[in-house]
């Protein structure tokens, strides 16, 4: 009986799916209520969430820290912003998709820029989450999970070739905010 | 090739920094991602999670972890089913080696066919310690045909019927035997002369053959009624007299 109570009372013995249940649900199904305003969709959403995790269960490599944590959030979300435009029943072309995908990416004058921006990390990422929330999420799970275009794809619900698009779109972005900084520091 | 190598490796150094300014921006996303959850579950704290999403769970789980559990035990029986095939093969190929390889083995077997097929050829020897009850063919033989001459220290041992088919076995002392064998002139024999001399034999005026196989004689003849075979251990000449020494009490 005691070794029956520390197992369920000790979430390490526990499998990782229960874990994960159990540390982020509440995380999960905030974040869902926060963009739906409706219970009953946020527990659809929440369950599509975690049919979704199962499957990829094996990318998360430690389900205890902010990284596993934020892949969650980000799928949760944005089942989230697909169930509101499956509520809408329209799909929006907007500006990210129509823009020419072969132009110009991120790059900087000098190899020195790289390292001397790096303390502009968190401006940045607020600054392109901002800008286009799908940016820097596409860039968290490239650069930071480092998901294929075709696992982003999964998570975001988007095709590959948008994943490949968005990236690109991203980095752009994060130059012309460099570029706006840079402007703003020399005109004060 | 210098510059070019040195260019590549410019390269390689400006990807690698660009990576490491785009890693610690989508860390810092990342970490922005878990203040803003902070904040959103402070702010909600009034929020019950429904019992039926925890329910829901539950039974998910519980599938899963079935599924997880059917899908495990059919790995290993996947994996057992394979072990136990590769160990099979790898028996039967040792047991075929060994057995191919080993002259005692392969003897064994090759006789075992010869026997099967000795039930047929009347060329089969017998075993059976010699026994030396009989000593005159029976007496509803009177009218058959038998050797009238047997080489000394044989005497008969066995006489067996089957059909039209009549054996008469004799033995010596050492356990070496003489079989003479008679049936109807339409019946099959099967005998074994693989690396054995075979030639043509002429017995009382009729044709037949002689084998002699590594020790074992085989006299074959017949005449317009009859098939006969008389096998033995004997040198040919003294297997050719009892041959030839085949008469009818009649």
């Amino acid at each position: 009986m005691m070794l029956l109570l520390s197992y369920i009372a000790d979430p390490v013995k526990k499998d990782r799916l229960e874990t994960l249940y159990t540390l982020y649900h509440r995380d999960m199904y905030i974040t869902a209520y926060a963009i739906l305003k409706n219970h009953h969709e946020a527990e659809d959403v929440v369950q599509s969430a975690i049919i979704k995790l199962t499957r990829n269960l094996d990318k998360i490599s430690d389900i205890y820290c902010n990284k596993s944590r934020a892949y969650i959030v980000i799928t949760v979300r944005n089942l989230s912003l697909d169930a509101i435009k499956l509520k809408k029943k329209t799909v929006h072309l907007t500006h990210d998709h129509l823009e020419d995908v072969t132009s110009g990416a991120l790059d900087m004058d000098g190899l020195d820029d790289y390292i001397l921006k790096l303390e502009l990390g968190k401006t940045l990422a607020t600054a392109l989450d901002s800008l286009h929330r799908p940016y820097a999420d596409v860039l968290t799970l490239k650069y930071y999970h480092q998901l294929s275009a075709a696992e982003i794809s999964e998570v975001l619900g988007m095709t590959s070739g948008h994943v490949n698009v968005t990236l690109h779109r991203a980095l752009k972005a994060i130059k012309r905010i460099l570029e706006k900084m840079e402007t703003e520091t020399v005109g004060e | 090739m210098e510059l070019s190598n040195h260019t590549n490796t410019k390269t390689e150094h400006e990807n690698k920094l660009k990576d490491i300014f785009l890693y610690n921006i989508a860390y810092e996303h990342a970490e922005n991602i878990c203040e803003e959850t902070d904040r959103l579950i402070e702010e909600n704290q009034g929020i019950e999670i429904p019992e039926t999403l925890n329910k829901w769970f539950e039974n998910f789980h519980n599938n899963f972890v079935s599924n997880q559990l059917r899908f495990s035990r059919k790995s290993q029986i996947a994996v057992l089913m394979k072990r136990v095939l590769v160990a099979s093969v790898v028996i039967g190929l040792i047991t075929v080696t060994a057995t191919m390889s080993s002259d005692a083995f392969r003897v064994r077997l090759l006789n075992l066919v010869i026997e099967t097929k000795g039930r047929f050829t009347a060329v089969s020897v017998d075993s059976d310690p010699p026994t030396m009850g009989i000593t005159a063919v029976p007496e509803d033989w009177q009218n058959e045909q038998y050797p009238t001459y047997i080489p000394k220290g044989y005497t008969i041992n066995d006489v067996r019927e089957f059909g039209a088919m009549k054996v008469i076995e004799f033995m010596n002392l050492e356990g070496k035997t003489i079989v003479f064998s008679r049936s109807s002139v339409d019946a099959e024999y099967q005998l074994n002369s693989e690396g054995g001399t075979v030639e043509d034999i002429t017995i009382n005026g009729n044709e037949g053959i002689l084998i002699d196989n590594q020790g074992l004689v085989i006299v074959y003849w017949h005449d317009e009624q009859f098939s006969y075979v008389v096998h033995g251990e004997e040198d040919v000449d003294t297997m050719v007299k009892v041959a030839e020494s085949i008469r009818t009490d009649q």
